[in-house]
C-alpha cells in the first residue's frame, strides 16, 4: 500500500461535515424557497428569482455535493460548463434582441403582432358567420312557427 | 478476493484491477460523473433557451398560460425534493462513516419523497390533460391568448425531460439502497453512494430553476 498516500485526493476525500451544517443548509434552503415564493407575489420580476435560485443552487453545490470540501478540479468541470451556459444564453440572447435592428421583418414583435391581428380578422369572421348562422336558424323557426 | 493483483496484501473486493489504489478509483469515478453532470447542465440548458425565446415571442400567451399553473403544488413539490436532498446527503454521509443501516433508512427517506414528488405530478398533468392544454396538435384549451399553447408544450418538455430524470433517480437509489443491505459500503469505498448522491442532487438543482421560471415568474 506503499502509494495510498500519494493518489488520495487531497484535504477533501474523506472530509465528513458535521449534522448541523446539514441542517443548516437545509433550512437555509426551506428559508430561500419561501421567500422566492412571497416575492412573486410582488412581482418584483426575474432579477430577485433568478439570484435567490442561484443563491439555493451555491448551498446544494457547495454542502450537499461537497464542492467546497472536494477537489478544485471538479470546480473546474462544473465551471466550464457553466461558462458554455452562459455563452449560449448570451449570443441567443443578443440575436433575439437586435434582430430587428437588421432584418426589420424578423422582428419577433412584428411576427407576434401580425399572428394576433390574423388571429383577431379569422375571430371576427367567426363571430359574422356564427351570427349569420344564428339569423338563420330563428328564421326557420318562424317559418315552422307561422 | 479472487482477482490477481501486482500489489500483495489486504485487497478490497471492490478494487477494480486496472486501478493503481482504491482512492484513484474513486477519484476516477468522481471524475466521470462530474463529466456527466457538466454535461447534464448543456442538456438543459438547450430547454431552458427555448423557454425564454418563446417567452420573449409570446409573452401574454406565457403569462397567461403560466398562471393557469398551481403555485401550492409547485411549491410542495419544491419542498418535497429539497427535503430528499437533504435525506440523500445524509445518505451520503453515513456512507462515509460506514453505516450502511442509516445508508439505507436515508435512502427509504430519499426514495419515498420522489415517489411523492411524482405523484403530486401525477395530479398536475391529469388536471393539464382533462382541460386540453397538451403540447402542439393536441392543445384544445380555449381562452388563453397566443402562445398559451407554446407554454404549455415548454412546460411539459421541461417538467417531463426532469421527471424522467426522477424515475430514473428511483431507479439507481434503489440500486444502492439494495447494495447498501448487503453492507458493501464502508469509509474506504462509498463512491456509488457519493455519485448516486451527486446525480440526485443535479434534479434537485434543475428543479430550483425550473419551479420560479415555469410557477412564479410572472
Amino acid at each position: 500500500m506503499s502509494a495510498d498516500s500519494n493518489h488520495n485526493q487531497g484535504h477533501g476525500e474523506h472530509h465528513v461535515m458535521p449534522l448541523s451544517t446539514y441542517f443548516a443548509v437545509f433550512g437555509a434552503l426551506l428559508v430561500l424557497t419561501g421567500i422566492t415564493v412571497l416575492v412573486s407575489f410582488l412581482k418584483l420580476g426575474l432579477l430577485v428569482a433568478v439570484v435567490i435560485a442561484s443563491i439555493k443552487a451555491a448551498l446544494v453545490v457547495g454542502y450537499f455535493m461537497h464542492l467546497k470540501y472536494d477537489d478544485r478540479f471538479y470546480s473546474v468541470i462544473l465551471l466550464s460548463s457553466l461558462f458554455a451556459i452562459f455563452c449560449f444564453f448570451l449570443f441567443v440572447f443578443l440575436d433575439f434582441t437586435s434582430r430587428g435592428m437588421v432584418v426589420p421583418e424578423e422582428e419577433t414583435n412584428f411576427l407576434r403582432n401580425e399572428r394576433a391581428m390574423i388571429e383577431r380578422l379569422e375571430q371576427e369572421e367567426a363571430a359574422a358567420a356564427a351570427a349569420a348562422e344564428e339569423e338563420e336558424e330563428e328564421e326557420a323557426e318562424e317559418d315552422t312557427g307561422g | 478476493m479472487s482477482t490477481a493483483h501486482a500489489h500483495g496484501g489486504h485487497h478490497h473486493p471492490f478494487h477494480a484491477h486496472h486501478f493503481e489504489t482504491l482512492p484513484q478509483q474513486e477519484a476516477s469515478a468522481r471524475m466521470g460523473m462530474w463529466l456527466f453532470l457538466g454535461q447534464e447542465l448543456l442538456f438543459f440548458s438547450a430547454v431552458f433557451v427555448a423557454f425564454f425565446v418563446f417567452q420573449y415571442m409570446y409573452p401574454e400567451g406565457f403569462l397567461e398560460a403560466h398562471r393557469t399553473l398551481s403555485i401550492p403544488l409547485g411549491t410542495l413539490n419544491t419542498l418535497v425534493l429539497l427535503t430528499s436532498s437533504l435525506t440523500m446527503a445524509l445518505a451520503v454521509r453515513n456512507a462515509q462513516l460506514g453505516d450502511n443501516k442509516g445508508v439505507v433508512k436515508q435512502l427509504g427517506f430519499t426514495i419515498a419523497l420522489a415517489t411523492v414528488f411524482m405523484i403530486v405530478k401525477y395530479f398536475e398533468y391529469s388536471g393539464k390533460i382533462e382541460k386540453g392544454q397538451l403540447p402542439g396538435q393536441w392543445y384544445t384549451y380555449e381562452g388563453l391568448p397566443e402562445g398559451a399553447s407554446i407554454f404549455f408544450t415548454m412546460y411539459f418538455v421541461m417538467t417531463g425531460l426532469h421527471g424522467l430524470h426522477i424515475v430514473i433517480g428511483i431507479g439507481v437509489l434503489a440500486w444502492i439502497l439494495i447494495r447498501a443491505t448487503k453492507n458493501q459500503f464502508s469509509a474506504e469505498y462509498y463512491a456509488p453512494v457519493e455519485n448516486v448522491g451527486l446525480y440526485w442532487h443535479l434534479v434537485d438543482l434543475i428543479w430550483i430553476f425550473l419551479f420560479p421560471f415555469l410557477y412564479l415568474i410572472e
